[in-house]
């Protein structure tokens, strides 16, 4: 089974009320839900859409095909036709938006009037497309009255009830006018599991939060401000301290500095911020500070598509900020591996004493994914080599550069020993003093870049799914995990023997992870959401090998598996 | 505001992307009929936007030639532009509070310091209200938003003991003054005065956001309810109650008394010019 839904409307109507109703009264009920926003730059008005996906088995990408429309405005019964599905229905309220029709595809509901009706307020308005939306689907009413009561407990059993009745007069009022029998049905659930519903933002900032974070400082930006929001709606939980900085580059050298006394730090923000915060990046590769930088990417240049998304970062983190320092990047691809790469983020910033950037994008920020369940256990804390008191026999003779195992030099925290510190942005000794030596200058060169090699031995592999021979192998990173994953199955289901390397951990690049020597014989596709195809760039140059196709997309919109699969040149 | 729609803005821009209710309208339209009462064509200004509310809602309204800078910077594409247009022109911005007082504003001070012809409106809905509604740098004491969930306790920029435009003052700002969106006749007449200044001018405008403020703030989108909490908390300059945030009216008018930017620039110019004229003719 693999329903998609879609809520069509004006920013404001409360589309993501519907969504949210539907999406959690099906998790509860053991099926996997995946939501994805698809809303332009602006608070009110515009034309915007919530695709609900529901199915029995894990979904984590949008289907082009809608078999449920549910059209808030006018705008939406023109713009979002195409996509229904040939058994798809349309539900409009041919009242409010005077588009009369007869097939039998498009079933005309008065909203308006029924939600004025029950409840005396035009707000049900949703609840009542709710309601109607899951009779369509032949299924229970009663898991989606739990979730209305849960939903609006806290304002009070007077609201509680007018949602409820007026989903039920929605429900009822399709069962009693739909002719012909329902063109779906969505089983109701043998048990009931707990699941979660949790979009990647809320999965990154939680990821952050149990690997330990005590500091974040960010600036708002669109797609990375909902990590803030959840961070600062935890924080006391957490015994994490936010503070909202000024711009983007205060942010980072707030974080700098909370990290160099030794709390963990992070700060968040999409391709513009991080262009401020590039300056520091290099300040904290050149003092060896840790920093974990989320970097949730949206379409550039500039200010681009704010509330859209895009993989077109990729090349500007590798190489962010001045001169030569090592760094690590990390892109997830789904949740579940959320906690354990952002715990990965933070034990390699702190035991490399390096920046690590993770990046997301407003597709992966802003979806929601089901999750089975949130694996703690993945999750370990690794400060690094941090000496206190009882480590230095010698406190005066402590030099923060001395270069250790892997060039990592064993760090204290500023006014925590006896031991006084010195860091420096211009080159420095051992000690931390400015120098302008030639020979001291070599040195500390090769102590930090040495660093790199570390860091490349910790990256993981690249996910191989399905394992096996394969005569075509789709390339991706980050977000398009979930997609790309599903075009591999309906490829294998038409009998085309296909694969996919998926990288969730980018750099430093450690070309051993796959078999070069098979995979000079396989057709390989980069699929990517960037012009240029910057990871099969990056990827042919660090492996030798070609990348034979590339299929990009770029208008700012996330990929579906159908498009994919068409693009496919020579499948043979 | 009919007859000044046809004469100075877009059409299809009109009625503006804004939420329904927004209060930027109001400063928005007080610029504009300043624009008017002074005579100004639409060819004689250019206009240029931020990021925000304030910048995405006005930008492109304008029939004449219009800019969109990125966050921040907007002032200094400004003295950047003011350095290359026909010296006649004026440039108005429209922006917001985060972008000015917030990551712009060592470009706002700096323009303020060179005395650069642009009369910034900054139309200030208390916060980052197009990210969803966090606080900002003029939010209200004890206001809740997302990012400040037990209200925001930091200070602000519009105390009295810390007002921004003293901080502007001291810049080198020729021109200062704060109002309400709702303040009609002494907004039009303090942007006219802006206007009129060959120099660096900024008309803070505090306007009710009923999205993301109202809200946050006061627990509904009711459009009187915000409208009322924020001119009940404004007074005129010295008829200030104890609980008044904005104190309405000019700060300081010290227009056309200090060169302007550009000026001084093409001043020096044509004085090495001269200098190379004179040795040349030697
Ligand atoms: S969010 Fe607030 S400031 Fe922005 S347009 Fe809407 S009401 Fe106006």
């Amino acid at each position: 089974m693999d329903i998609s839904i879609r809520i069509g409307g004006e920013a404001g109507q409360g589309i993501q009320s519907i969504s949210s109703i539907i999406a959690r009264t099906f998790v509860r009920q053991d099926y996997y839900v995946f939501i994805n926003q698809d809303f332009a730059s602006r608070i009110r008005g515009g034309h915007n859409f919530d695709q609900v996906r529901i199915s029995n088995i894990p979904v984590q990408a949008v289907d082009d095909k809608v078999h449920i429309l549910i059209a808030l405005d006018e705008e939406t019964t023109r713009q979002d036709i195409d996509c229904l599905a040939d058994n798809g229905v349309l539900l409009f309220d041919g009242d409010a938006i005077g588009f009369t029709t007869d097939s039998s595809n498009r079933f005309s509901i008065p909203f308006g009037k029924i939600a004025s009706e029950v409840s005396k307020s035009k707000i049900m308005i949703n609840s009542v497309a709710t309601g109607a939306a899951i009779a369509l689907m032949d299924f229970e009413l009663s898991p989606v009255l739990d979730c209305l009561q849960e939903q609006f407990r806290q304002k009070g059993s007077e609201t509680v009830e007018k949602n409820q009745k007026s989903a039920t007069a929605g429900y009822d009022f399709v069962r009693r006018n739909l002719k012909e029998k329902p063109h779906f049905r969505v089983p109701s659930a043998k048990s009931v599991r707990q699941k979660m519903l949790l979009t990647g933002s809320q999965a990154l900032a939680l990821g952050a939060m149990a690997s330990g974070l005590k500091f974040y400082s960010g600036y708002p930006m669109s797609p990375s401000t909902a990590i803030m929001e959840f961070v600062s709606s935890r924080a006391d939980q957490y015994n994490i301290v936010l503070e909202q900085a000024e711009d983007e580059i205060a942010a980072i050298n707030m974080v700098i500095g909370a990290s160099f006394a030794g709390a963990r730090a992070m700060t968040a923000t999409s391709g513009g911020g991080f262009c401020l915060m590039a300056e520091a990046l290099s300040l904290a590769g050149m003092t060896e500070t840790p920093a974990v930088i989320i970097v949730a990417q949206r379409p550039g240049p500039s200010t681009g598509l704010p509330t859209r998304t895009e993989q077109a970062d990729l090349n500007f983190v590798m190489h962010a900020g001045h001169g030569d320092f090592p760094r690590a990047i990390l892109a997830p691809g789904h949740p579940e591996q959320v906690l354990y790469l952002m715990s990965k983020a933070f034990n390699l910033a702190d035991r490399y004493q390096s920046p690590v950037i993770v990046l997301g994008d407003q597709h992966f920020n802003d979806s929601y994914f089901t999750v089975d369940e949130l694996d703690l256990g993945g999750i370990t804390i690794d400060r690094g080599h941090i000496l206190t008191d009882q480590d230095l026999s010698a406190p005066h003779e402590y030099k923060r550069y001395t270069p250790g195992e892997s060039g990592i030099s064993p760090r204290i925290l500023p006014g925590l020993t006896k031991a006084v510190l010195y860091a420096d942005s211009d080159e420095h000794t051992e000690e931390g003093h400015i120098t302008e030596s030639a020979t001291v200058r070599d040195q500390m060169m090769r102590k930090r870049m040495q660093k790199l090699e570390g860091l490349r031995q910790e990256i993981g592999p690249p996910e191989i799914y399905p394992a096996g021979e394969a005569q075509l192998v789709l390339l991706g990173w980050g977000s398009t995990h979930g997609v790309i994953k599903e075009a591999v199955d309906r490829l294998n289901q038409n009998g085309i023997a296909a694969q996919m390397i998926h990288y969730s951990e980018l750099f430093p690049f450690n070309p051993r992870h796959i078999g070069t020597a098979e995979l000079r014989k396989v057709r390989i596709i980069a699929v990517e959401n960037n012009y240029t195809g910057q990871f099969a760039d990056f990827f042919s140059k660090a492996t030798g090998l070609a990348v034979d196709q590339r299929i990009l997309k770029y208008d700012g919109r996330p990929f579906t598996s159908r498009e994919i699969v068409d693009q496919i040149e020579d499948k043979s | 505001m009919d007859k000044l729609t046809d004469k100075y803005l877009r059409k299809r821009k009109i009625p503006s992307t804004a939420c329904s209710g927004c209060g930027l309208g109001q400063a928005h339209k007080a610029m504009v009929v300043a624009i008017d009462e002074l005579g100004f064509d639409f060819y004689d200004i250019i206009w240029g936007t931020s990021i925000g509310c304030a910048g995405r809602q006005t930008f492109a309204t304008w029939k004449g030639d219009n800019f969109a800078g990125t966050h921040g910077r907007v002032y200094a594409i400004a003295r950047g532009l003011r350095l290359a247009i026909p010296v006649e022109k004026k440039l108005v911005l429209t922006v917001g509070d985060g972008d000015a007082f917030g990551i712009g504003f060592n470009h706002l001070l700096h323009a303020a310091r060179s005395n650069a012809q642009m009369t910034v409106l900054v139309c200030d809905n208390l916060g980052y209200q197009s990210t969803g509604g966090q606080y900002g740098w003029t939010t209200p004491a004890g206001v809740k938003t997302d990012s400040s969930p037990y209200g925001m306790f930091e200070p602000n920029w519009v105390q009295t003991e810390m007002d921004i435009l003293n901080v502007l003052k001291a810049a080198g700002a020729t021109f200062l003054a704060r109002h309400v969106s709702m303040d009609g006749r002494p907004l039009v007449e303090s942007c006219k005065k802006a206007l009129q200044n060959n120099g660096f001018s900024l008309v803070h405008c505090v306007f009710p956001c009923i999205t993301n403020f109202g809200k946050n703030a006061l627990g509904s989108r009711n459009t009187v309810n915000m409208f009322n909490w924020i001119k009940n908390r404004a007074a005129p300059l010295g008829e200030e109650k104890e609980d008044t945030l904005w104190r309405t009216g000019i700060y300081h008018d010290a227009i056309n008394t200090r060169p302007e930017f550009s000026q001084l620039m093409r001043d020096k110019v044509s004085e090495i010019q001269r200098r190379y004229q004179d040795e040349g003719s030697h």
